[in-house]
């Protein structure tokens, strides 16, 4: 696969490391040399110096036998042209431009109209925002994904000692019915991904990804030994965009936030945007003024700015101070392997909501969705399943799946169904597959287009 | 600004031929009194208009201030000219017997003019008086609706009769309003928002018309739509007037004081003196409609569509008045004061009344509050809330009350929370902090002013009620207010000192009270 990544910041820089490690022909286009040469150094990529809207870079590209275009530079309007460009130079490539201005995607239609035709409209910032408000909302949630359209859920969930499941294997809790319609996806332990096997033992501290319809899948963190929790106040800190959205959504869902930011001019913007919120001028990393705004009472607290060592900082001493559940946002990936070490509840990268937002377009078939999850080491796909697809042709139990792949749940015509080993998967289906990178080129096989289609 | 003044000098001329033909036509005493007073303002008008030809210039907001205050001034002074003159008229003419012979003796109540003359308690007589004049002409111009003259006698049978004064006369007094809610159209809307007093910059976006800086175009062109807005609106009124079978004077005075919401009738009973019902729902409604911002009946007619329910302080005045009126509404049904229709008619129109800061009365509510005290406080807290700014109605304003409970509740949340940011907003609106600070202010000064009236009253001997209530009467622009102030009662047992305390209290009241003040500050003059 032939991939054309126009800017090489921290998502292009995350999406071409995700694209080199499954052996695709990525093409880095920067405008700045030396965050172009830092990136470079460490990929087998190929890249290119200049302005991405350019048509003359664009062709020395070779965007016209490219498969994927992704415009993901600083600015919204060089990525539209890129597209609008790269579009007209190579019809059958899939395009796909990050967005980040909501007037562009409240007013999508009068692009497209204009021939701005995108694929892919992806808002890493909004991705993240809304799953923070997913895991301020489920106490004792690490990750949380959504899949067709919401119904189905991936929650990751730590197991605690005080949990039924510590020290028993998979296949005795599913014959046992102690996950009752979860199916678990993966586990990682230590770091490291480990398949889900009929024989693994659960041990406290690992973390268990686990497929199920939305209530199902909210269950997860109560069988884990978490207890549940209502949740009343969110503290955020940093009013920039994703905090902005982030606010939206949780007041949406009738939480009460509290939202710091350290600017005045920004504080008025935004009390003007959220008026139900609470907008406060304050430093976060005031210990006094997270004192009197009684941070002790807040049920989750969210550091959203865009400065990292900030985020961990501040939501460290926010748990100090009595804040139930802290998470933060990761914009680099500098810290990604200390901030749950060191008591942070989970962090959400900007970055792998990024690639998770783009990398469905990076699947070959029907797929309508890909997931990156954990240590991005597993992937979850939700496919249309086709007729010629070897899928369709036996019950799950019998279906030679690569090793270590799961089928997840399926969807027929609006139903949800549970994977069990009888489930035979029908033309037309839903499915949510879950694998491990190693495996993705596999799956992709299972749902590969029949001849007819390529 | 010379200028200026000897053109509103010929406009106040040509307002008073109506009154001069009518005079003439009838026939009747108040003849003398507009020729002479047409024989001094036009010459005097037209003098300075020549003389002032020369400095015409751009006005600067200084002048402006000054010639807001100082229009009103000069209109006040002439509108009292003909009443004045009519009283000398009338106490000198006591000669003519037959003209004497023209009055009946004075009914019941014990009301006279402050007027040692002989002709004393004549009808009539209050106007012997310069403060009489000077008082009810101030009420005219400032729309507040107070009088001096006898009102409201309320016998059981409504009298369809005009007081028994010269039409003319009676003619002019309505007139006064109807000029004045001209004149504050378009200071509230056009030229307040330019000079910057709280509030009503809010609208400023919201008037069409050239945004250029300099004040007279854009003025001129708003004013003369509004205006076209204002007259259209009374020709409606008399109309309906007409068809509820009032008749042309009535209907026509009427009209105008209502447009005005200003509330001088030419009846003593006052819309309860026209004995129709459907007069008195018209006029509930076009004094409602008059409450309202008359840019949004402007942008209305702008657009081609009613925008009126989209603007928050229009909602909340409804609302207000609404509730208000069915509070009375029950209220006199459990007491078993009224019954029915009749009841609600009755609440209804007090409410509309006083919260548009109209002043009339279609019953004498005052019989309500012995039974009810707790009305008392409704009628007060009406009135003082007044309209929607932007409109010919008085009082604090909708929107700066509104304005004013969320900066209280801004103050405490930010005793809780020391660095919250939280503004102050008009339905979606962020409101600037220069407007919240001009109607914090604003509203500091109305109820120092209000309570100073009050204390003033008190001290010549009204009970508490009656001082505050018609303290704030003036100052909101009401007319009416409670006891002897009431509906059933008038002004002219105030001492004459107390008669221009109150008249200086319309005037500020009506000119938005900083228009006014600034006046008197060391930074204005130098």
């Amino acid at each position: 696969m032939k991939v054309l990544i126009l800017g090489a910041g921290q998502v292009g820089e995350t999406l071409a490391q995700r694209m080199v490690s499954e052996s695709s022909d990525v093409t880095l286009v920067d405008r700045d040399r030396q965050r172009l040469d830092r990136v470079v150094e460490h990929l087998d990529v190929s890249h290119l110096i200049g302005n991405a809207a350019s048509p003359e870079l664009l062709k020395n590209a070779g965007v016209e036998d490219t498969d994927l275009l992704v415009a993901v530079t600083d600015e919204d309007e060089v990525n539209l042209l890129a597209c609008l460009v790269g579009g007209s130079l190579a019809p059958g490539c899939t395009l796909v431009a990050r967005v980040r201005e909501r007037d562009f995607h409240l007013h999508r239609e009068l692009l497209e109209k204009g021939g701005v035709r995108l694929d892919g409209w992806i808002s890493p910032r909004q991705s993240a925002a809304k799953e923070l408000a997913e895991l301020a909302l489920l106490p004792g949630a690490v990750e949380v994904k959504e899949f067709i359209d919401g119904s189905v859920r991936m929650v990751a969930s730590r197991i605690r000692p005080n949990s039924d499941l510590v020290d028993r294997d998979l296949a005795t809790l599913r014959q046992s019915g102690a996950l009752g319609d979860l199916t678990v996806a993966g586990i990682e332990r230590d770091g490291y991904f480990v398949p889900p096997k009929g024989n693994t033992t659960l041990r406290t501290t690992d973390l268990i990804f686990a497929l199920g319809t939305g209530e199902a899948a909210d269950g997860l963190p109560a069988l884990c030994g978490h207890l549940p929790r209502r949740v009343k106040n969110v503290f955020l800190a940093g009013g920039g965009r994703l905090g902005e959205h982030l606010a939206q959504i949780l007041i949406g869902k009738g939480l009460h936030v509290r939202l710091a930011e350290g600017n005045l001019a920004r504080c008025h913007v935004l009390a003007e945007r959220l008026p139900r919120a609470d907008i406060l001028n304050g430093d976060c990393t005031d210990q006094d003024f997270l004192i009197e705004e009684r941070i002790g009472h807040a049920d989750c607290f969210i550091a959203c700015t865009i400065d990292d060592e900030i985020n961990i900082l501040t939501a460290l001493l926010a748990k100090k101070l009595g804040a139930k559940t802290v998470f933060v946002r990761e914009n680099t990936s500098h810290y990604a392997s200390l901030t749950e070490s060191i008591g942070v509840d989970a962090a959400v990268s900007v970055r792998h909501a990024a690639v998770g937002s783009i990398l469905r377009y990076a699947r070959r078939g029907d797929v309508l969705a890909a997931q990156p999850f954990g240590t991005t080491e597993g992937e979850v796909l939700e496919i249309r399943a086709r007729e010629t697809s070897p899928l369709v042709s036996l019950p799950i139990a019998k279906l030679q799946l690569p090793r270590d792949v799961v089928i997840g749940a399926v969807l027929r015509e609006g139903e949800l169904l549970v994977a069990t080993g009888e489930l035979q998967i029908q033309p037309g289906d839903r499915v949510v597959i879950c694998a491990p990178q190693r495996r993705i080129a596999d799956v992709q096989k299972l749902v590969a287009v029949g001849f007819e289609f390529i | 600004m010379v200028r200026l003044v000897g053109g509103l000098l010929l406009l106040l001329a040509v307002a008073m031929l109506p009154s001069l033909v009518i005079s003439f036509v009838l026939g009747e005493l108040d003849r003398g009194a507009f020729t002479a007073t047409l024989l001094i303002i036009v010459p005097l008008g037209w003098g300075c208009f020549r003389y002032g030809r020369q400095t015409q210039g751009e006005i600067a907001r200084r002048e402006g201030f000054l010639l807001v205050t100082s229009a009103w001034l000069v209109s006040i002074l002439v509108g009292a000219m003909p009443f004045y003159l009519y009283g000398q008229r009338v106490t000198l003419g006591m000669k003519d017997s037959a003209v004497i012979a023209s009055y009946p003796a004075p009914t019941g109540r014990a009301v006279h003019g402050r007027c040692e003359l002989p002709g004393a308690g004549e009808k009539g007589a209050e106007f012997c008086s310069l403060t009489n004049c000077v008082f009810e002409s101030a009420s005219g111009f400032t729309t507040t609706g107070a009088t001096i003259l006898e009102q409201g006698l309320w016998q059981k049978t409504y009298r369809q009769n005009p007081r028994d004064l010269p039409h003319g006369l009676l003619f002019w007094r309505n007139m006064t309003q109807w000029l004045g809610g001209m004149g504050i159209i378009v200071l509230a809307v056009a030229l307040l928002p330019l000079l910057g007093i709280g509030g009503m910059q809010l609208f400023r976006a919201e008037v069409p018309g050239p945004t250029a800086a300099k004040l007279v175009p854009r003025v001129g062109e708003t004013a003369r739509v509004l205006w076209g807005v204002y007259g259209v609106i009374t020709a409606v009124v008399t109309a309906l007037l007409l068809l509820s079978g009032s008749g042309p004077f009535l209907s026509v005075t009427h009209a105008m004081s209502t447009v005005a919401t200003a509330g001088f009738s030419p009846l003593v009973d006052s819309v309860g003196g026209l004995g129709s019902n459907f007069a008195e729902y018209v006029i509930i409604g076009f004094m409602l409609f008059c409450g309202a911002n008359f840019a949004l009946h402007h942008r209305a007619l702008h657009e081609r569509r009613l925008v009126h329910w989209h603007d928050p302080e229009f909602r909340l005045f409804s609302l207000v008045v609404l509730m208000m009126s069915l509070v009375v509404f029950v209220g006199l049904l459990v007491s078993g004061e009224g019954s029915g229709w009749s009841a609600w008619r009755h609440s209804l129109f007090t409410v509309a009344s006083l919260a548009t800061t109209t002043g009339y009365a279609n019953y004498d509510y005052g019989l309500w509050v012995p039974v009810i005290p707790l009305f008392a406080m409704c009628f007060l807290a009406v009135s003082t809330l007044g309209g929607c700014a932007g409109s010919t109605s008085g009082g604090v304003k909708v929107i700066r009350l509104a304005l004013g409970v969320q900066l209280a509740a801004r103050e405490f949340y930010r005793l809780i929370h020391p660095r919250g940011v939280r503004p102050v907003r008009l339905g979606d609106q962020r409101v600037d902090y220069s407007v919240v600070d001009g109607v914090a202010s604003f509203l500091v000064l109305f109820f120092i002013l209000g309570l100073f009236g009050a204390f003033w009253l008190s001290a010549e001997g009204f009970t508490p009620i009656e001082s505050l209530s018609a303290s704030l009467s003036m100052l909101a622009n009401v007319g009416p207010s409670l006891g002897q102030f009431g509906p059933a009662g008038n002004y002219n047992a105030v001492s004459d000192l107390g008669k221009f305390v109150l008249s200086s209290m319309m005037i500020l009241g009506r000119l938005e009270l900083l228009t006014v003040l600034v006046l008197l500050t060391r930074d204005f003059w130098r």
